[in-house]
């Protein structure tokens, strides 16, 4: 497990740190900020807790807010080995245990949506609602992602996370954001990234979105509102998928965000934020009537 | 950066102070903990004020960063300030 020193060295803000134990001798670091009913937002492979802080200052008025570090990331305790997604899901549970929120909704991103997906499945009297933001799976089927995974990973054998990381920048982050981030953004992200996250850390937590297969219509189960979301120029989640994906469920609503890709919240936050607030007023229309 | 050569310990501290003032920016005094022999992946800065900080290196010392800067120059405030002291050394060279 990192020492105080280590966590405060990722971000000085990770001093506010508190730690859930999760059993098997993991603890997870989170956060809590805001007012209101409770929004948890689950990281992806590359975000840390503390990085919510950029992308989420106006939801936390109107929403209290958790983020957490999965299990091997960040502050949370380091672990060697695979990590399934059953194991973020009980997590996640127990966390929320811990905390006692009853009832939550979730904000998964990319890899996370799976967490987030998956956790509505199995506890859905705990989760209000659910927002999918660049969703990896797909209505079609899992097939695609997990090329792209394995791919990943073998990159990642072969060179390392800066290699890696190469490799995704481009497809993650859209076109106007990489334009305007330069040279510096690439140079000072990947320093970041590299400074953050171990190839055992990333290895771990590519490999968990290969534990289990996508089943068509699963969200069709989901019995909460749900909000799909991505950047216009995300390489995973396209329009028509997240409008295959929407036609099943009774409840569900797809928005596209322009000038961003696959992570919206780093290319246009202030419209990421405005995205969800639309979906919160939506919900809270519908339950005065 | 104009006029006299740079040496490596000049830009080491040009380098250290553009980083407290960046940091300081978004932290405040706690920036002020950042010193010469920390590694670079030790200070605690977040994606966004080590690319701020960056652009300011780009424009104190004339440079502009190239995306397949090796990861190694990253490493230390030593090992930025060798870089920009060795590319000002291949200008001169060149002349």
């Amino acid at each position: 497990m990192p020492t105080k020193e280590e966590v405060d060295a990722y971000d000085l803000r990770y001093a506010d740190q508190q730690r859930c134990a999760v059993g098997d001798g993991m603890e997870l670091y989170y956060e809590l900020r805001g007012e209101g009913p409770p929004l948890t937002l689950i990281n992806n492979v590359f975000l840390i807790s503390p990085l919510w802080r950029s992308f989420t200052d106006r939801l936390e008025r109107r929403r209290r807010l958790l983020t957490y570090d999965l299990r091997n990331q960040g502050a949370s305790t380091r672990c060697e080995g695979a990590i399934s997604l059953a194991e973020h899901v009980t997590d996640l549970k127990r966390l929320l245990d811990h905390l006692e929120i009853e009832r939550t909704m979730l904000l998964g991103t990319s890899v996370s949506t799976l967490i987030a997906r998956d956790f509505a499945l199995r506890y859905p009297e705990r989760v209000s609602a659910v927002i999918f933001v660049g969703p990896t799976f797909s209505a079609f089927g899992s097939r695609r992602r997990e090329l792209l995974i394995k791919s990943w990973l073998k990159l990642l054998e072969a060179g390392g996370p800066s290699a890696l990381f190469g490799n995704m920048y481009p497809l993650v982050l859209g076109d106007k954001a990489i334009q305007e981030g330069g040279a510096a953004g690439y140079l000072a992200l990947k320093e970041r990234m590299l400074a953050i996250h171990s190839s055992q850390q990333l290895q771990s937590n590519l490999g968990l979105s290969l534990s289990g297969q996508d089943e068509p219509g699963v969200l069709e189960k989901l019995p909460c509102p749900i909000l799909l979301l991505a950047g216009d120029g995300d390489f995973l989640a396209s329009r028509s998928s997240l409008q295959e994906m929407a036609k099943g469920p009774a409840d569900a609503t797809v928005e596209i965000l322009p000038y961003a890709g696959h992570v919206p919240f780093f290319d246009v936050p202030d419209a990421f934020q405005e995205a969800v607030e639309r979906f919160l007023d939506e919900i809270r229309d519908r339950e005065r009537v | 950066m104009n006029g006299a050569s740079l040496t490596h310990d000049d830009a080491m501290a040009k380098l250290v102070l553009l980083m407290r003032a960046t940091a300081e920016r978004e932290f405040g005094e706690a920036a002020l903990q950042i010193d010469c022999a920390m590694e670079l992946r030790d200070v605690p800065i977040t994606s966004r004020t080590m690319r701020t900080f960056l652009v300011a290196v780009e424009d104190e010392f004339g440079i502009e960063w190239d995306v397949d800067t090796p990861d190694e120059v990253f490493h230390s405030f030593s090992t930025l300030a060798a870089h920009l002291v060795s590319g000002q050394l291949s200008k001169e060279t060149l002349r």
